[in-house]
């Protein structure tokens, strides 16, 4: 085994040399990135808010106000629960502190949880807003029925993409109960 | 003008003096591709300094770095479609190199194939053979990978027939690749 473990171990290899300054910065750099992705979704959902918040205001009809209110305050909704999931993450601590394979097989937990639910956090909340609003459309225009159908098979294939990603990662986690 | 040295940027600059090579053949455990390894090597050491502030001794250093190494490696694959999408193996399932380093000149093509059988393997067996052949014992392994002494001696055992298995045969023409 001697010729394996000393192949292994005696590859050539650069180390990646990083100095305290150096270290500090890339770290705080990282953190940017993470920020501005979740600062992403919060404007895209300030986005939606807006304009339906608008179009509520400024339009007569009674199904696509109440159809665009909904549907702003679903967005709200979405956002709140990005901002409550993103925020939980692992403290930097317990990357160190928790063992190899209970530490993967609960993010692969975590992940699996998040697919599984996204019916109720992700696209529920959408879709009161979004079926008033269309059936308020509708009812001006009744050959715009198919948006709906199509707009309610895209929410189905949606959360059953999803559901079959939860089934695959379910598959993996119980791949690592074996050997818990 | 720069921040004063803290405990933990002092215990950081000792434990990547000491692990950066460690660190550097975990990465080639994870990625293949040159500068998304180089990635992960970066996202391992600014984890690593994380970390260190909530380092208390409980455990070696070696372990603390070769768990946040491992942890960070397991995230990082994860969020990977290409990794997503592949049908990994465990040690019983994967071919044996098809050649020995005993038996070739080329250490470099020896080299080759034992990543390539490491990059088909499921996360844990590959967390396993990986601390193996860092040589460390089965008690490190254990404690590392949070596994009984029991499981981690069937899984020495295991890595051991696989890599000895092409001792007892010739060597297979075309050999594993990822």
């Amino acid at each position: 085994m001697s010729d394996w473990t000393d192949l292994w171990r005696q590859q050539p290899v650069t180390p990646a040399r990083y100095g305290v300054e150096e270290i500090r910065e890339k770290a705080a750099r990282f953190q940017d990135i993470v920020a501005r992705r979740n600062r992403r979704e919060y404007l895209a959902a300030a986005f939606v808010i807006v304009v339906f918040s608008l179009f509520a205001w400024f339009t007569s009809d009674l199904w696509l106000r109440i159809g665009s209110m909904l549907t702003a305050l679903g967005s709200l909704c979405v956002a709140w629960q990005i901002h409550r999931r993103a925020g939980v993450g692992q403290p930097p601590g317990q990357l160190g502190l928790e063992a190899t394979i209970a530490f993967h097989r609960k993010e692969l937990e975590h992940q699996r949880d998040l697919l599984r639910s996204v019916g109720t956090w992700y696209l529920g909340p959408l879709v009161p807003g979004m079926a008033v609003f269309q059936i308020g459309r509708i009812r001006h225009h009744p050959s715009q029925f198919w948006v709906l159908v199509v707009m309610a098979l895209c929410l189905a294939g949606v959360w059953w993409l999803n559901q079959r990603a939860a089934a695959a990662l379910d598959q993996q986690i119980r791949d690592y109960k074996e050997y818990e | 003008m720069p921040a004063p040295v803290t405990t933990q940027d002092e215990q950081y600059l000792a434990a990547a003096g000491e692990f950066g090579p460690a660190i550097e053949r975990l990465a080639r455990a994870y990625e293949n591709e040159p500068h998304r390894r180089q990635d992960l090597v970066q996202e391992i050491h600014i984890a690593l300094w994380r970390s260190l502030a909530a380092f208390d001794g409980r455990c070696s250093m070696r372990t603390w770095v070769y768990r946040v190494g491992h942890n960070v490696a397991a995230s990082h694959v994860l969020r990977d479609k290409r990794y997503r999408d592949r049908h990994l193996l465990t040690l019983e399932q994967v071919e044996p190199p098809a050649v020995s380093p005993a038996d070739t000149i080329d250490q470099r093509l020896a080299l080759d194939r034992l990543v390539a059988l490491i990059q088909q393997l499921k996360p844990p067996d590959r967390q396993v053979l990986t601390l193996y052949l860092e040589g460390l014992d089965a008690a490190t392994i254990g404690e590392i990978a949070g596994l009984s002494a029991s499981h981690v001696a069937v899984k020495v055992h295991r890595i051991k027939a696989l890599l000895t298995r092409q001792m007892q045969s010739p060597p297979q023409p075309g050999g594993s690749h990822v």
